[in-house]
């Protein structure tokens, strides 16, 4: 699992810089918008058929839009793990009846179903935040409400230490002659390792509170006169990408009500 | 308690989420061990900022690494509320708190989680489970009820393991850092 530092050390997340892409310039709040709407459309669709132009369109417009070589290597995994879908359903979904072999049809179609959607999602999911710098996602959080942003960045300068106690905790212990090969001895070592480490981040957690204090962060403290945008000044040269998200919002929905297709 | 004091204990608790569930499948323990940090938060902090420190650290974990783990924040969110509201009435000092949580945790994070696991993994885990999944599909007939038993024997297990981890760390802290015994006190002595 990442947890937002990787190898080389930066805080960047998933975000890589390519000046080039038109995702790139898009403002964090419409794309956020965007991206919702397109995901909500995504959600609404659960026909086989509507889901295969739905996936087709979206892939198209990603890799169109986004960096596309990071993209493809970003979804790779998803695409594995949609084939072990289809396959697993192919084999032991309930609803098959009409089969070849060992594989059923209904189960192919509701396992690719499936497989469909969540592979559109991770596009959506991929493009926003590969064209979308951390520290930029967070601050559009904290517009939300100023401490979730605070708590957010707070993490990531905080997950580092964490994770370089967790180490130095485990090395400790394994000095002291701590080893895991059966599962009770895992779940005792777990143990041993996880407890120092919540103990000691307890302690951090009341240094943490005393510089928020030191900075002058407080009850009422803190406070910024919002900016006040309009809603035309944020989506101003960005309107055809809100009103094809729109577009493809209305349409599942209309498609979800008028013909039924669930 | 301190408004910056509360902040500090959600960070330590998304952290604490993390690396608990890094560490488990870094040692490869069959279970999640991923939700140590809301209990702490929830029992140190109440039900609502322990459902915000579950849902955090799912969107967290979601936006620098993997974001289908972001749907699954609605699971760790209830599993915040329900902790917090339970140490709120009973504290989560004696033996029996910890594995009620357990077994109330076993049904009811599967109950949540598992229409969105069906509705976007199709019900997979890409784990272990997948197997008893296969086996119960194939006996039972039913996608919902299979996906929903299998994942309750490990939840189960999980729960209770991190409660009553939980319960031993919140033995040992001092009282001025409990909302339980805060709210305990303001029950014997109503402040006009």
């Amino acid at each position: 699992m990442t947890t937002g530092i990787d190898e080389h050390g930066t805080m960047e997340g998933l975000y890589r810089a390519n000046t080039k892409d038109y995702w790139r310039r898009v403002p964090v709040k419409t794309k956020f918008l965007s991206v919702v709407l397109l995901l909500l459309g995504l959600i609404l669709s659960a026909n086989f058929y509507v889901l295969l132009v739905n996936t087709f369109i979206l892939q198209a417009g990603a890799l169109l839009a986004g960096p596309r070589d990071i993209l493809l290597r970003r979804i790779k995994p998803f695409v594995f793990f949609s084939f072990y879908i289809v396959f697993f359903h192919s084999l032991l979904n309930p609803a098959n009846i009409t089969t070849w072999y060992w594989f059923g049809f209904e189960g192919f179609l509701y396992g690719s179903t499936v497989a469909l959607r969540l592979l559109g999602i991770v596009v959506l999911a991929q493009l926003f935040l590969v064209s979308t710098p951390l520290g930029e996602v967070f601050r559009y959080f904290s517009s939300w409400h100023k401490d979730i942003g605070l708590i957010m960045l707070l993490l990531l300068g905080f997950l580092p230490v964490l994770k370089e106690e967790m180490a130095t905790t485990m090395q400790a212990q394994q000095t002291r002659g701590l080893s895991w090969h059966t599962l009770p001895e895992k779940l005792r070592a777990f143990l041993f390792m996880i407890i120092p480490v919540i103990i000691k981040s307890l302690y951090r957690a009341q240094g943490m509170a005393a510089l928020l204090l030191l900075r002058g962060y407080g009850d009422d403290g803190g406070k910024r006169s919002p900016q006040q945008e309009t809603f035309a000044a944020w989506i101003k040269g960005f309107r055809w990408l809100l009103a094809s998200a729109l577009v493809f919002f209305t349409a599942n929905l209309a498609l979800l009500l008028q013909f039924r297709l669930l | 308690m301190d408004k910056r004091l509360k902040i500090a204990i959600i960070v330590v608790g998304i952290g604490i989420n993390i690396v608990g569930g890094t560490l488990a499948s870094a040692i490869k323990i069959p279970l999640f061990l991923d939700t140590i940090g809301t209990m702490l938060a929830a029992v140190l902090l109440g039900p609502w900022l322990g459902a915000l420190t579950g849902v955090l650290s799912n969107v967290f974990q979601g936006i620098v690494g993997n974001p289908t783990t972001i749907p699954f924040g609605i699971v760790n969110g209830v599993i915040g509320l329900i902790v917090g509201f339970i140490a709120l009435k009973r504290g989560f000092e004696d033996y029996v708190t910890p594995l009620l949580v357990g077994i109330i945790l076993a049904f009811a994070a599967p109950l949540v989680g598992t229409p969105i696991a069906v509705y976007v993994f199709g019900g997979l885990t890409g784990g272990g489970v997948d197997i008893l999944y296969g086996i119960l599909l194939r006996s039972s007939e039913r996608i919902f009820a299979s996906a929903f038993l299998a994942r309750i024997p490990t939840n189960f297990v999980d729960k209770a393991l991190s409660a009553y981890l939980v319960m031993f760390i919140v033995r040992s802290l001092p009282a001025q850092w409990k909302m339980f015994t805060e709210s305990k006190k303001n029950k014997q002595t109503p402040q006009a």
